[in-house]
């Protein structure tokens, strides 16, 4: 197989906290822990979790926005140089966001808004005018958008607006992070139609990320969930979903409202999310695994292929089983 | 969880809703966010008021015990009874007496609905003291009670805490602690789960399964139909300022007879990937500046026809417990 789009390794964000007047650093909040993964041309991989699982530092990560302290990143095969973030993945990679109406400049209008990255890495090859024309076709909305500004705009066409300003440079990977979850279920349903068909058209490749499982369902072809920083499963999104093999992920998915189940399907978890700036020793979801051991809570769990998923659980260790 | 079909006793309704309207004064005029809604909340259900931004869901719910802000909006028609009483035209102060003890609320944002200054435990006292005479200690104990009835940990020592110290889903919980401790007879939760995560949501919902036990009636105001599902008995749609359909959920979600009600549940990605394309509803909700003289869903509905674009369509009946907005039910027709 050729080599992934992008590719990470042991990719590791974490924030200092610092107090006192020299200001030191006492402790890190733990954003990204050790986190691989490979994203392959035209694929769409689903991140799901909960607030404060790291989901967020992930996609800011691999789009630059942050520095990660550790890791490699892998570009179809060519090592990043770390550092400052580097132009070819500026260009290869874009991203948007929740809310457009705080990506999106208040005060450019669509032309400026779909030209600007444009015009500054010098690929205008025709007019702004003619260029931003087609990404708003590409997006669903007609001409009459170019010289109005964004809060002209109804929420699901703000969001039409980052998708054609995402596709400018035509990149080869779009992050959306929680890019559907503030719209109402209709619209929602148009955007999510929208990147489908974009994704075909342009052979594009999502890291999508969501909250919402039913989503990252309809979309993606994989799927990681990530718990406190770390990623503890990975698989082909029906694999995960339908049958999942983390405990965290068992809890997760028996959470979500499903029409047609009776609620006394679900098992529901206890407690709550510990800080990331001090994850519990050993498997960080020990405290509320129902299935804890006393290995769970001195030793980090290794991950283990199963099928097609892989699973960061003691449950699934070989000499586990073998006992 | 049971459903229950609502016997004739238990149909009696506990708060009367009929004919309510509420403007906003907009530039340049007036805008009408609730046109004549009408329903009845019986005593032990929980009903379900579901559709999506600026449908008017929760301004009805805030204006049910005017805690609409005036201006700018204005209820300008219609009553809603309780025991016998209007609370839209009863003296501020019977309302005072009746709102947080008979009737109490639930917010999306708790940090907006308690206090910053105060610690959870003083407002849970102020709360019981408000609506009767009960010694501080006394109330104290209730209060720390009610927090281990909603599962916060070391409730006597949460007390002491300030509400900036609780994350969200402890906040949400300290509300309805302090929303169920007087043991109302209605509770309106206007978006209670949705800034919280799935499995604080699952928790959240087990709790307010304890209402049903308590007899307490219940409104869940949400844009998610799957919430509906799994927490209420009936449910009501609204789409631009109406009741578009009212009906028990299963029925609803089985048998929706209003082409709105039947695009979104469409509209909803669920269940095993099949690489297919979501139904959508074609076009945008009309601008209350100018809703079309006919219905307000025609522009937008596969199946509209003349009729629809010339004379509102009201409730038909499509049974007893079934009402749709649409003229395709006398027809006989489905969507």
């Amino acid at each position: 197989m050729s080599a992934p789009l992008l590719e990470v390794k042991g990719l590791t964000t974490w924030y200092p906290i610092r107090r006192g007047v020299w200001s030191r650093t006492v402790r890190h909040v733990q954003a990204l822990t050790d986190v691989s993964l490979a994203i392959q041309e035209g694929e769409t991989l689903g991140i799901v979790g909960e607030s404060g699982c790291g989901k967020t530092t992930l996609g800011r990560t691999l789009v630059g926005l942050e520095r990660p302290m550790a890791g490699a990143m892998l570009l179809r095969g060519a090592v990043l140089p770390a550092g400052i973030r580097p132009a070819a993945l500026q260009r290869q990679v874009q991203m948007i966001f929740q809310d457009p109406a705080a990506a999106l400049n208040p005060r450019l209008t669509v032309l400026d808004l779909l030209t600007e990255a444009l015009a500054y890495h010098g690929l205008l090859t025709e007019s702004r005018e003619a260029t931003a024309l087609q990404l708003l076709r590409d997006v669903g909305l007609d001409g009459a958008a170019l010289h109005r500004y964004p809060f002209e705009f109804s929420g699901g066409q703000r969001q039409r607006i980052s998708v054609a300003r995402a596709l400018a440079l035509r990149p080869s990977l779009i992050i959306c992070d929680e890019a559907v979850s503030a719209l109402d279920v209709s619209v929602q349903a148009q955007v999510l139609n929208l990147l489908m068909d974009l994704k075909e058209k342009y052979r594009l490749s999502y890291l999508f990320i969501s909250h919402d499982i039913n989503v990252v369902r309809f979309i993606a072809d994989r799927v990681a969930v990530m718990y406190l920083g770390r990623i503890v499963e990975e698989g082909p999104t029906e694999d995960v979903i339908g049958s999942p093999a983390h405990p965290y992920t068992q809890a997760l998915i028996s959470a979500v409202p499903a029409v047609g189940r009776e609620a006394s399907a679900r098992r529901p978890l206890g407690g709550e999310l510990p800080s990331p700036s001090r994850p519990p020793a050993g498997c960080p979801f020990h405290p509320r695994c129902p299935s804890a051991m006393e290995i769970c809570k001195t030793a980090a769990p290794p991950t283990i292929s199963k099928g097609a998923q892989k699973v960061s659980c003691h449950l699934y260790s070989r000499d586990l089983s073998s006992q | 969880m049971e459903r229950r079909k609502p016997t004739l006793s238990e149909s009696e309704s506990i708060l009367t809703v009929r004919d309510l309207s509420v403007e906003f004064d907009v530039e340049g005029g007036r805008i009408r966010a609730v046109d004549r809604v009408s329903f009845d909340l019986r005593a032990g259900e929980v009903l379900g008021v579901v559709g999506e931004s600026g449908c008017g869901k929760s301004v009805t719910a805030l204006s049910l015990v005017r805690l609409l802000p005036s201006p700018p909006g204005h209820v300008v028609g219609g009553s809603v009874t309780f025991e016998g009483r209007d609370l839209l035209r009863i003296p501020i102060a019977e309302l005072r007496a009746i709102r947080g003890k008979r009737i109490s609320m639930i917010f999306q944002d708790p940090m907006s609905a308690l206090s910053p200054l105060h610690r959870i435990g003083d407002q849970l006292v102020e709360a019981q003291q408000l609506h009767g005479e009960i010694p501080t200690r006394r109330a104290w104990e209730v209060g720390t009670e009610w927090l281990a009835k909603v599962g916060i940990p070391d409730p006597a020592e949460r007390m002491n805490a300030w509400p900036h110290e609780l994350s969200g889903g402890m906040r949400q919980r300290v509300m309805i602690a302090m929303a169920l401790m007087l043991k109302p007879d209605v509770v309106i939760a206007d978006e209670p789960t949705t800034a919280l995560d799935v499995t604080i949501q699952a928790q959240i919902f087990e709790l307010m399964r304890v209402l049903k036990d308590a007899k307490t009636a219940a409104m869940l105001i949400t844009h998610d139909m799957s919430a509906i599902w799994e927490m209420c008995d009936r449910a009501l749609v609204m789409y631009a300022g109406q009741i578009v359909e009212s009906a028990p959920v299963r029925e609803l979600f089985q048998n929706p007879r209003h082409p709105y009600t039947a695009g979104l549940l469409r509209s909803m990605p669920r269940g095993p990937r099949t690489g297919r394309r979501l139904e959508t509803i074609p076009g945008q909700v009309p601008s209350p500046r100018d809703y079309p003289k006919g219905c307000r869903f025609a522009d937008r509905c596969p199946h509209v026809w003349s009729l629809c674009r010339e004379h509102e369509p009201e409730l038909f009946a499509v049974d007893e417990e079934h009402r749709a907005a649409c003229h395709l039910v006398p027809e006989g027709r489905k969507p």
